[in-house]
């Protein structure tokens, strides 16, 4: 059995998950200052170990609501290379669990329409049907 | 030089000229940041090298002939792993240079040797380091410092000794952000050095007579910024030997000397690397600009002086057609400006004509120390950097009118534009009339009135460059990270004042 180790999340209603080794820390929301000229998911500017982060809000980006930062449960997940310029906004990390790699599954065309190519796969579990994000994509391709 | 060949010797001369420049440039692609030495590129050099001590022995130039004989040696070694001795082919390079230098001034007078190049490394010799990797370090080491500083806030007052020692933890931690910070710097001289054979050869080639100089040679500048200087600086130093600089008649017969002078020049200003690029040559023609930039279908009438001349970094107009009009100040300035702005900096222009034309490049220096003055708009806290002449003033909020479009404040008997801190920041409504506080910001010769809410503090703040993928503004050079952690946006006077008329 191959297995997968993911970080799970919650932005703007969507049940997210990014691969662990995209990860490179999960850290409280601090002061954001403003991104003028920057795309409408980019909602602010954090420092982080040094170097400054710029905050991607997983629901916006997504197409979906954005998220709730000043609620206790918010985090930034600081991802790591290459996309280790960006930290994504969340209002609830769900947990960091070993999953079994053949329950990922392709993601349905409706969810690629309707979320984008950062999608990509999905698993389902009591909870929810969770969409494992792409890093990379879900920060360059940032609308 | 007392050869059969010395006839030849200004087209040895030129020859060795751009054979060294070759040199040199393959010499900084030698070695990869891993340690690697490119095959390819050595055997360049070799050859190179080579070419040189035949030609040097034809002459009857035994001092080069050994300097270059060493130089093939120490390529030997290099080939075999010891990639600490490229720094010595680079002094070979130099050496023969000076030596070359001398021959032409005297006139042909045999050079002596110099002393000969060791193919030992120095005792101190630099280690290679991952360029990234020091960046890395030097953001860490900036984290710890603003950490180590809030830790010793909130014990104040508590326990004397523990504040004394985080005092001193802070101080060491600033000492190590510095000194890494410093690690970056290269003088610029290194690159200016480049131009020196480019300029004899390409003067040669036309029959011109031009001379290089070159000043604030050791302004030390952050590495990043050479491999971006070099290609814009090329493009105008060729143009000034093409275009700019009269033939020595014309100049003799303008009451100049007949050589002419191309200047390279470069100092630190608030925070941004200035280069400049001077000559004094005919300068640049306004009435031609204005005639050519008509053509091209751009309103022209009432500009002034200086935004003609800036019409010359427009696409079309200081193209190859257009030479002989606008004075020949050559192919592609606007590909030049393209070059620097993609690299967050700038190009400004200044001619007399008949004197001279000088172009200032500036940009903004990577991880530079930036100075600046703290301030408010819409809540937002950004940094306006100044030079220490000019800061910040108070001014009545209804005394912003708008002429001809362009907002200004009155200033002692005239009138200072400004522009709102709000519409740097894409807030609608930025007219600034609420404001209270200006603060000049100067770019080059143009100053521009910042409107802003509060006037925070003074203070040196650490520049970092940020990722583009998040398109920030161009009205921002990058970004600081505050005392308390916060991060607050640089504005770049240059890159602002293009965002608002002139």
């Amino acid at each position: 059995v191959t297995l997968v180790r993911l970080v799970r999340f919650r932005a703007g209603d969507l049940a997210l998950a990014l691969g662990v080794e995209q990860v490179r820390e999960v850290v409280r929301v601090r002061d954001l200052a403003r991104v003028p000229g920057a795309p409408p998911a980019i909602v602010g500017l954090m420092s982080f170990r040094g170097s400054v982060l710029g905050i991607v809000d997983a629901g916006l980006r997504l197409g979906g609501r954005s998220c709730d930062r000043t609620s206790s449960g918010a985090r930034v997940l600081a991802l790591d290379h290459p996309a280790e310029s960006f930290g994504v906004l969340c209002e609830e990390v769900a947990g960091c669990d070993w999953i079994d790699a053949s329950k990922l599954a392709n993601p349905p065309v409706q969810l690629v329409e309707r979320h984008g190519s950062c999608v990509r796969s999905v698993f389902t579990d009591t909870a929810a049907q969770w969409l494992v994000l792409d890093a990379a994509r879900l920060v360059e391709a940032s609308p | 030089v007392s050869s059969p060949f010395a006839h030849l010797l200004e087209d040895f001369l030129a020859d060795a000229g751009s054979t060294l420049e070759r040199i040199l440039e393959d010499a900084e692609a030698l070695v990869s940041p891993s340690g690697t030495v490119d095959g390819d590129v050595l055997l360049r050099i070799r050859r190179d090298i080579h070419t040189l001590k035949g030609n040097a022995s034809m002459m009857d130039l035994d001092a080069v002939v050994a300097v270059a004989h060493a130089m093939e040696d120490l390529c030997v070694r290099i080939e075999s792993g010891d990639t600490g001795l490229v720094g010595r082919i680079v002094e070979g390079c130099d050496q023969i240079v000076s030596m070359l230098g001398r021959l032409r001034d005297s006139g042909g007078a045999k050079p002596e040797p110099t002393r000969p190049i060791s193919n030992r490394p120095r005792v101190d010799e630099s280690v290679r380091v991952d360029f990234l990797a020091l960046e890395r370090l030097g953001n860490l080491a900036a984290e710890a410092t603003m950490l180590a500083r809030s830790v010793a806030g909130a014990m104040r007052g508590r326990d004397t000794q523990l504040e004394e020692d985080l005092s001193s933890l802070s101080t060491a931690l600033r000492v190590l952000r510095d000194r890494l910070a410093e690690m970056r710097l290269v003088p610029i001289g290194r690159l200016f050095r480049r131009f020196e054979p480019y300029v004899r050869e390409a003067a040669r080639v036309r029959d011109a007579d031009v001379r290089l100089s070159t000043s604030g040679s050791d302004t030390l500048i952050d590495k990043t910024l050479i491999d971006r200087l070099h290609e814009p600086l090329l493009h105008l130093v060729r143009n000034a030997i093409a275009h700019g600089v009269e033939t020595p008649s014309e100049r003799v017969a303008a009451g100049k000397p007949a050589h002419a002078t191309i200047a390279l020049g470069a100092r630190i200003s608030q925070g941004r690397a200035l280069v400049t690029v001077s000559d004094d040559g005919r300068g640049l023609q306004t009435a031609a600009i204005r005639a050519r930039a008509r053509l091209l279908g751009v309103d022209v009438e009432g500009l002034g002086g200086p935004d003609v001349l800036r019409l010359v970094f427009l696409p079309g107009l200081s193209t190859a057609a257009s030479v002989s009009e606008i004075a020949g100040r050559g192919v592609g300035l606007d590909a030049v400006r393209a070059a620097l702005t993609s690299a967050g900096g700038d190009i400004d222009v200044r001619s007399a004509e008949g004197f001279g034309t000088t172009f200032e490049l500036s940009l903004p220096v990577a991880a530079a120390v930036v100075r600046g003055i703290l301030v408010e708009v819409n809540g937002e806290t950004l940094v306006a950097p100044f030079d220490g002449l000019e800061t910040a003033r108070p001014f009545e909020p209804g005394s912003v009118k708008r002429i001809d479009g362009i907002d200004v404040v009155p200033e002692g008997a005239g009138l200072l534009p400004v522009i709102d801190g709000g519409s740097l920041l894409g807030d609608a409504d930025a007219r600034g009339t609420g404001r209270r506080m200006c603060v000049v910001l100067q770019a080059g010769q143009r100053r521009r009135g910042l409107l802003v809410d509060r006037v925070l503090e003074p203070g040196e703040f650490v520049l970092r460059r940020l990722d583009l993928r998040l398109q920030v503004s161009r009205s921002f050079g990058g970004v600081v990270v505050l005392g308390n952690g916060r991060v607050a946006l640089v504005v770049d006077p240059h890159a602002a004042m293009g965002a608002v008329p002139s």
